[in-house]
């Protein structure tokens, strides 16, 4: 029995980003859903205690206790969106293959999704060869960062401590920004070739500045979009308006996203960019 | 600016120093009472003297002491016994009172190790005394100890006690103890009760959310450390003496209540000169960076307290950052010398943060417990009350509206309205520590007195708030003030009844001052005027004055109104130019003890407004984006 695969056009990323639009547009409302269930009772209570117009002590006080009158509220908003986040981390791989089908050619978003989980398997090999690969990574740094917390904990300088263990922690950013560049690579390569394969082939691939500029790049443009209409949402404005604004940056966040996994399946895809159609 | 090169206002004194550094001992001009320096100080000797001395052996956490206590009878009745403090002796096991109400946590600091201290001798009048001491007061409890007088001692004669003691000092769990080369050396000799004046003693065993309370003395220390230990003490360092690889230095403390030193290894020391007061910090290394918010405290501080409550009177002040590991010494206050606490980093806009608001809180200290010696187990009100409202207005001062989140300005009167009505359950201030549950004592002792306070100050003007506060300070320096004391200076400066109807209710029984809005009707006139009924109601025990204030659509205000504190209820309607939109009582916060601010407003037009819902679900989707593909 042969290994799923799936077929691939030989498209510009932008292009293909464009075309998988129904797909992207399908999870944002997903997303949305999800999210309404788990944040809409908290957002209810918010708008309720901490409607105001003018900011004056009254006003700073009625928020104040808003706060306080909203942990209950936040409990339980915590604890079904952490049930909600969970079940979305499941699904996650699922998604993300029939994504990465919806960008590879031309499908319906059902039949997308239909590949995506024939590719499920091989999904969760990739993360889990990437989580293998961080943790080997990241080792070291961590060893690093408690041998200096244990070496320096009955030291007077608590400041020197506290640089030195930050000092050794510090390499674990870019490390884990390099495991997400990873694993999206390796998850658009395991399209059409298996995980460690895929995992091998993204690794020099993630390597590569410009592909880590591009994709740093698309992720604080979308994440740009989202803080300047939050910023641009000002008291001023009607609910209608405000949720316009967001609601659209949330939608192009997601947009950028697909365009970076449309870069991502191009990198991993060389053979598309001389137009050549694999079967 | 805050420097390292020490600067005095007596120049003569600092070459005195600066000489006995480089050469043998030699006395300087100590500053003791009478000096002029000392100035704002005992101009006579106490009636009560402490010769104190001090081995400290590090290696085995302990101190070798001697105390030779003159001890006059001050009171107006003839005195059969002596009581005696030894408050290391807490410590001793899980079995005394401290351990038994702390549960061995205080302040979140858990115990790690045991302390005591343990009298090797005691004479009176060269008189073995200790044979005949009864050390349980109180079962399992060793912090006192009371001995009879062979011989009764009359209203104004004097014994001299002398004592040989060894403290051993446990790893910094409750102010006193040591965490590697950091010692805090405080409550460590033993040390008379509080003698009253119908004869008395004012003993108490040590309890864990207690401090302390004792007559004042004059206090020499002579302090004996290796050599490489830098120190500081209650008091001004008279002279320092090399006896090989130990250091002996000399302080003397001129009419307090109390003597703590600190030594440590390895920390960074810094003097400054601010206003005629020698002021010496000991931080670990590293502290750079918070330290100068803590002496920017300290300078706004001596200044803004001194004009409040009266000059601070002793010519020097120390202030110790403990090293991390030792937060169970920190936010402690001794006679001039301070524990301050914080990280040793600045967090930008937040300046308390950095601990300056714990700086501010023991620098108070120095009044409201240090001058006005009161009795923190019966009336922690009056030293932990007055001195959290007082460095809340200090940080009001120095920061007002510049620290805040997302731009908006901290009252930190609100934030202590919140910890006190709706976080936490606080109940009447008045009480003695020993009455309160340790999940109310700040609550009640530390936020809900500052609130009453702030409302006083608030209703009724600050003006004659800050006239009673210092008729307060002023009269009862170097006294043992009671809450009658406190009455009596409000009584001064608002009107005989004052206390009785306002100041008593609030700051010491707990009461509250409320008001709500019941209801708020707008409509159109005969001739289009926007008129507003209104009819708001008091609660509470206590009134205070404040307004009703009307809002239009914009935001700005249309008219006030006075609600008298003679009031019990308001009924009014007012007519304004434009529609109200908004209807607050109490617009500037006066009533802090009234727990819920939603029964101060109505709101009778929608407001356009900021969306929270939009944004809470928008932050809710980012959340599931980050947990989806």
């Amino acid at each position: 029995m042969s290994s799923p695969s799936v077929p691939l056009e030989a498209r510009t990323a932008t292009g293909r980003a464009w075309r998988a639009l129904p797909f992207t547009f399908l999870l944002y409302v997903f997303e949305a859903a999800l999210a309404t269930l788990f944040a809409l009772p908290l957002g209810l209570e918010a708008t309720r205690k901490l409607l105001g117009s003018s900011w004056d002590r009254t006003q700073v006080a009625l928020a104040l206790d808003g706060l306080v009158d909203l942990a209950p509220a936040l409990r339980v908003g915590l604890g079904s969106g952490l049930l909600a986040l969970s079940l979305l981390g499941l699904l996650s791989p699922w998604l993300q293959m029939s994504w990465y089908a919806a960008l590879a050619d031309s499908r319906t978003p059902l039949r997308a999704l239909s590949d995506g989980a024939r590719l499920l398997l091989r999904a969760w090999w990739v993360t889990l060869f990437v989580a293998l690969a961080w943790l080997l990574a990241a080792a070291p740094f961590l060893g690093l960062a408690y041998a200096l917390h244990d070496g320096l904990r009955g030291a007077t300088d608590a400041r020197f401590h506290d640089l030195a263990v930050l000092a050794a922690l510090a390499p674990l950013l870019p490390l884990l920004l390099l495991a997400l560049l990873l694993h999206d690579l390796a998850r658009a390569r395991a399209l059409r070739f298996g995980a460690l394969a895929s995992v091998l082939c993204a690794l020099r691939v993630a390597l590569r500045p410009s592909v880590q500029l591009r994709s740093l790049g698309l992720t604080l443009l979308g994440y740009g979009a989202v803080w300047l209409a939050e910023a641009l949402s000002s008291a001023a404005f009607s609910i209608a308006l405000t949720v316009m604004l967001l609601q659209s940056a949330l939608l192009a966040r997601l947009f950028l996203r697909s365009l970076w996994l449309a870069t991502a399946l191009t990198c991993m895809h060389p053979e598309l960019e001389t137009g050549a159609r694999q079967v | 600016m805050f420097r390292r090169a020490p600067s005095l206002s007596t120049a003569a004194g600092w070459v005195c120093v600066g000489l006995l550094v480089s050469l043998a001992c030699r006395p300087v001009q100590a500053q003791l009472p009478g000096s002029p320096a000392a100035s704002g100080a005992a101009s006579a000797p106490s009636p009560q003297r402490y010769e104190l001395t001090a081995k400290l052996d590090p290696a085995l956490h302990r101190v070798e002491g001697t105390a030779r206590i003159t001890f006059t009878n001050t009171s107006e009745a003839v005195l059969e016994e002596l009581v005696f403090h030894l408050y290391l002796n807490a410590f001793r096991d899980r079995e005394s009172v401290f351990m038994r109400e702390s549960r061995g946590s205080l302040r979140g600091v858990r115990v790690r190790g045991a302390g005591s201290i343990k009298l090797e001798t005691l004479t009176v009048n060269a008189e073995d005394a200790l044979a005949r001491s009864e050390r349980e007061l109180i079962a399992h409890d060793f912090t006192q100890l009371r001995t009879s007088l062979a011989t009764p001692l009359r209203p104004g004669q004097s014994v001299i006690i002398e004592t040989r003691f060894v403290a051993t000092l446990p790893p910094i769990f409750a102010r006193s103890g040591y965490s590697r080369d950091f010692f805090a050396v405080a409550q460590w000799f033993p040390k008379l009760a509080k003698l009253e004046p119908d004869g008395h003693f004012a003993s108490f065993p040590y309890h864990s959310l207690g401090e302390f309370y004792a007559d004042f003395a004059d206090y020499v220390l002579h302090v004996d450390t290796p050599a490489d230990l830098a120190v500081l003490a209650s008091g001004v360092l008279a002279y320092e003496k090399r006896a090989g690889t130990r250091l002996v230095r000399r302080f003397d403390a001129a009419r307090v209540h109390d003597l703590a030193f600190v030594a440590a290894r390895g920390f960074r020391s810094d003097v400054e000169s601010v206003d005629g007061v020698l002021v010496r910090y000991l931080s670990p290394p590293g502290y750079e960076g918070a330290l100068h918010e803590h002496a920017a405290v300290v300078r706004a501080g001596l200044a803004h307290y001194g004009r409040a409550f009266g000059a601070y009177p002793y010519p020097s002040l120390s202030v110790v950052v403990p090293p991390r590991g030792a937060e169970g010494a920190q936010g402690m206050e001794y006679p001039t010398l301070i524990m301050t606490g914080g990280p040793w980093y600045d967090v930008p806009g937040l300046p308390s943060l950095a601990g300056s608001i714990v700086t501010a809180h023991e620098l108070a200290h120095q009044w409201f417990y240090g001058l006005l010696g009161s009795n923190e187990v019966r009336y922690p009100v009056l030293d932990e009350g007055l001195t959290e409202w007082a460095s809340l207005d200090l940080m009001r001062t120095m920061y007002g509206g510049r620290e805040g989140l997302g731009g908006l300005a901290l009252d930190r009167f609100e934030l202590e309205r919140l910890f006190a009505t709706r976080l936490t359950q606080s109940t009447s201030p008045g009480l003695p520590v020993y009455a309160y549950a340790p999940a109310e004592y700040a609550a009640s002792v530390y936020a809900r007195a500052a609130l009453a306070l702030e409302s006083i100050r608030r209703a009724h003007g600050r003006e004659r708030f800050d006239r009673a506060l210092s008729i307060y300070a002023i009269s009862q320096r170097y006294q043992h003030p009671t809450p009658r004391d406190l009455e009596h200076a409000f009584d001064a400066a608002y009107g005989a009844g004052f206390a009785e109807t306002t100041l008593r209710p609030l700051l010491f029984e707990g009461e509250s001052s409320a008001v709500r809005l019941v209801s708020a009707r707008s409509e159109l006139g005969d001739d289009d005027e926007h008129l507003l009924h209104v009819f708001a109601r008091r609660s509470g025990k206590v009134s205070l004055p404040t307004w009703l204030a009307l809002y239009a659509a914009d935001g700005h205000e249309l008219s006030r109104t006075r609600f008298a504190a003679e009031q019990d209820t308001l009924a009014v309607t007012l007519q304004t130019e434009q529609p109200v939109a908004r209807v607050v009582l109490d617009p500037e916060r006066a009533l802090l003890l009234d727990a819920d601010a939603a029964h101060h407003v109505m709101q009778l037009a929608p407001p356009s407004t900021m969306s929270p819902l939009a944004r809470v679900l928008a932050f809710a989707q980012l959340l599931a984006s980050w947990a989806g593909p």
